[in-house]
């Protein structure tokens, strides 16, 4: 953190003494505009429409962050703008928000133009606040204003404006609506007076004035904003007031720990939470919002999904019955049971077989009908077996999600991700992993320290299972609950012992976790079964494709005498897993895509050639087995090749070692 | 002909966007060209945009019930 030269005393309201620039006091500095705000709420656009082609992007001193510098003219006065990376807060977790609050508190900006999602007002808020505890010259843009009126959001701008007391505008940055007002605010803002952010209660507000009376150091900005980071745990900010202050700041230092014990919980909580109390009361009657509000049931269950007690509970209730029952018994009982026992038995593979007679050659016509043809392998594996399974997998997972389930699972689960090194955000990709494995380690790199990324990366490809497999799994399994539970036990027990494993090995720092919850919801038909439509669609057109490759690959295999080899060169480790040879099949299979293998695993324990003890070691082994190719390449495009291929050839072995230990285990009980 | 930008709410944290304004992942990933997923710019979850035809669907269905609402 910078400490600038121009002090801030305290109780002094206003800083206009820095206003003028850019020509209207003769001076030829141009004004200095930072445009600040959360990711994707239009800044760049604004940016683009205030400075046109002058444009510079460049690495923020320090860092690998780039940031867009550049001039043009404010009401007609020359300006220069800055463009900040995306921040949520000014107590930052990751290093975009570290370099646009760098920007805000090293005070450089003579005017700072805070850019918000007028659809979101009520969340964007709380950084408002903080922009004000800074007291530099500030104007509030609710940009996407067309958006928020399409969406039937009125905010009584002028009542806003009265109670935050800086110039509040709304815009449409993409087309121009509202900037010459905003730019008319920008140029006066300097000679405005700066107020007060509006009093905290509970304990903070008093906390926070005590604090900067402490402070009498010279800073670049007000100290209110540096007592507040202070209070809040922030290294740098406590760096900062030590360079400052004229003791070393070891006093205020002391004082904050003090303030901060006594706040009755974590000081950046209970700061967070007045804040956006303080939001809500600042919105009361300025802001009217169409949504669907929790009402009071709704609270409460919502509630009961977050807390331990009651959450885990419904959690189990809700695995039970939307994938032990729904999946499992319904997807892959019924449908499975119709689609591949009626209408492919009876019906579309007699007459593929009677279509196909025709070829004279028995090597040709078996890549279309024979063992591992085409349409009798492949076509059946990805209509008859895995689709139903899928698509009711799909089903369930939209209810879910359009309920707002997901939110309080990450909360639920935010403990337990802590003990092996996760912060609850890591939920989102691993409960999308449960869809597709793929998309979810893309999604990884959401996450806020390397660490996370790589434990996630790491946790994905070994033991989550996609949708698909899960689906197989749960099929196999749903006739059987001893395997259900041997399964569970395994693929959770090597979760967190690998992830424990982990997170002890990989230095860095452990992420803090913030969330907003949105209200819990009653799922709407409309959007469950779009929904599942396109997660259906999507999934289909990429699984075809390869079941069909892998079907011409295995016949190829068949043909060359290849695939016989490879499976004679498996038996050993299959037998070590006490398999039978058929198994060694399944795993090359696996190798394609897991659910391939997994499709393969229950077409065996159909025909009965598994005993309960074998099947749950195959269905372990399987799950923590190798990614599928396309998890595989997208693991190298996020995490790099060394990483990528190092975790492939820890996960390999690992996985029969798993299966051989499953099995010995099993063995020693005599199951 | 004026179209009409589409507002997603993410299936994971609430927040609302227009559906150009999120991050488009098709061409990132390596497999699926052509999946219909936008990323949340709030959260980075991938929310499923329905199909054009669907959309189209719903459209009419609302035209068709708003005009028979006197």
């Amino acid at each position: 953190m910078t400490q600038g030269c121009h002090g801030s005393e305290p109780g002094v309201a206003t800083l206009g003494g820095q206003a003028g620039r850019g020509g209207q006091d003769g001076r030829a500095a141009p004004l200095r505009v930072a445009l600040v705000g959360a990711p994707n709420v239009g800044k760049s656009a604004l940016f683009n429409r205030l400075t046109g082609r002058y444009v510079t992007v460049s690495n923020y001193p320090g860092t690998s962050i780039e940031i867009a510098r550049g001039t043009g003219r404010i009401a007609g006065v020359a300006a220069d703008i800055v463009d900040t990376p995306g921040m949520y807060s000014l107590l930052p977790t990751t290093e975009e928000e570290r370099v646009a609050r760098e920007v805000v508190l090293t005070g450089d900006a003579d005017v700072l133009v805070h850019v918000v999602d007028a659809k979101n007002v009520e969340r964007m808020l709380p950084l408002t606040l903080q922009l004000l505890e800074a007291r530099r010259p500030l104007v509030l843009a609710l940009n996407m204003a067309d958006e928020a009126e399409r969406a039937g959001v009125r905010v009584d701008v002028e009542r806003l404006r009265e109670r935050l007391g800086i110039p509040v505008l709304p815009i449409v940055a993409i087309t121009g609506r509202g900037l010459s007002a905003l730019e008319r605010a920008i140029l006066d803002a300097p000679h405005r007076t700066i107020p007060l952010p509006p009093p905290y209660a509970n304990g903070v507000g008093h906390a926070l004035a005590s604090l900067r009376e402490r402070l009498s150091g010279v800073y670049p900005v007000d100290p209110l904003v540096f007592a507040s980071l202070l209070l809040q745990g922030d290294v740098a900010a406590a760096d900062a007031i030590r360079s400052a202050e004229p003791n070393g700041g070891h006093e205020a230092v002391t004082h904050a720990d003090g303030l901060a014990a006594g706040l009755g919980g974590p000081a950046a909580y209970r700061i967070a939470v007045e804040r956006q109390r303080t939001v809500t009361g600042l919105l009361d009657g300025a802001i009217d919002v169409p949504a669907r509000r929790a009402t009071g049931w709704r609270d409460r269950i919502g509630r009961a999904l977050q807390r331990p007690l009651t959450g885990i509970p419904i959690l189990l209730v809700v695995v039970y019955l939307g994938l032990y029952q729904f999946v499992g018994h319904f997807g892959a009982g019924v449908l499975v049971d119709w689609i591949e026992g009626t209408v492919f038995a009876h019906g579309i593979t007699p007459f593929l077989d009677h279509l196909f007679q025709g070829i004279p050659w028995p090597a040709w016509r078996s890549l279309y009908v024979g063992e591992y043809g085409l349409l009798t392998l492949g076509l059946r594996y990805a209509v008859a077996i895995i689709l139903p399974i899928v698509g009711t997998f799909f089903l369930f997972f939209s209810v879910l999600e359009d309920s707002g389930y997901f939110p309080r699972l990450a909360l639920l689960v935010d403990r337990l991700f802590k003990r092996i090194g996760l912060s609850g955000r890591a939920v989102i990709p691993i409960v999308l992993g449960f869809a597709c494995d793929t998309m979810a380690t893309m999604v990884t790199r959401t996450l806020e320290t390397k660490r996370e990324r790589v434990l996630a990366t790491l946790l994905l490809a070994l033991a989550i299972p996609c949708s698909a497999q899960l689906g197989v799994i749960m099929a196999i399994v749903s006739g059987r609950p001893f395997v259900l539970v041997v399964w569970i036990v395994a693929v959770v027990a090597t979760f967190m012992l690998v992830g424990a494993l982990g997170a002890k090995l990989l230095p860095g720092e452990r992420a803090a976790f913030h969330m907003e919850i949105p209200p819990l919801r009653m799922p709407r038909l409309g959007n469950v079964l779009t929904k599942t439509y396109t997660r259906m669609h999507w999934y289909f057109l990429e699984v075809l494709p390869l079941f069909l490759f892998a079907s011409v690959l295995l016949w190829i295999g068949q043909l060359t005498g290849a695939f016989d080899w490879t499976i004679h060169a498996m038996k050993p480790v299959v037998s070590a897993l006490g398999l039978p040879a058929e198994t060694a099949r399944i795993f090359l299979f696996g190798f394609f895509r897991r659910d391939y293998g997994a499709a393969g695993l229950f077409d065996l324990d159909r025909q009965g050639l598994l005993s309960s003890a074998q099947l749950a070691v195959a269905a372990v082994t399987l799950t923590l087995f190798v990614p599928c190719i396309a998890q595989f390449l997208m693991m190298l495009k996020e995490r790099g090749a060394k990483t990528a291929i190092g975790m492939v050839a820890f996960i390999t072995p690992f996985a029969f070692g798993v299966g051989y230990l499953l099995h010995l285990l099993l063995g020693a009980f005599a199951w | 002909m004026v179209t009409e930008a589409r507002t997603v709410t993410c299936g994971f944290c609430g927040v609302a966007f227009e559906e150009d304004r999120g991050q488009p992942t098709c061409g990132r990933c390596p497999l699926s060209d052509g999946c219909h997923f936008i990323r949340c710019p709030s959260c980075g979850y991938e929310n499923p945009v329905a199909p054009a035809w669907v959309q189209r669907l719903k459209a009419w269905t609302r035209r068709t019930v708003e005009g028979r609402t006197p």
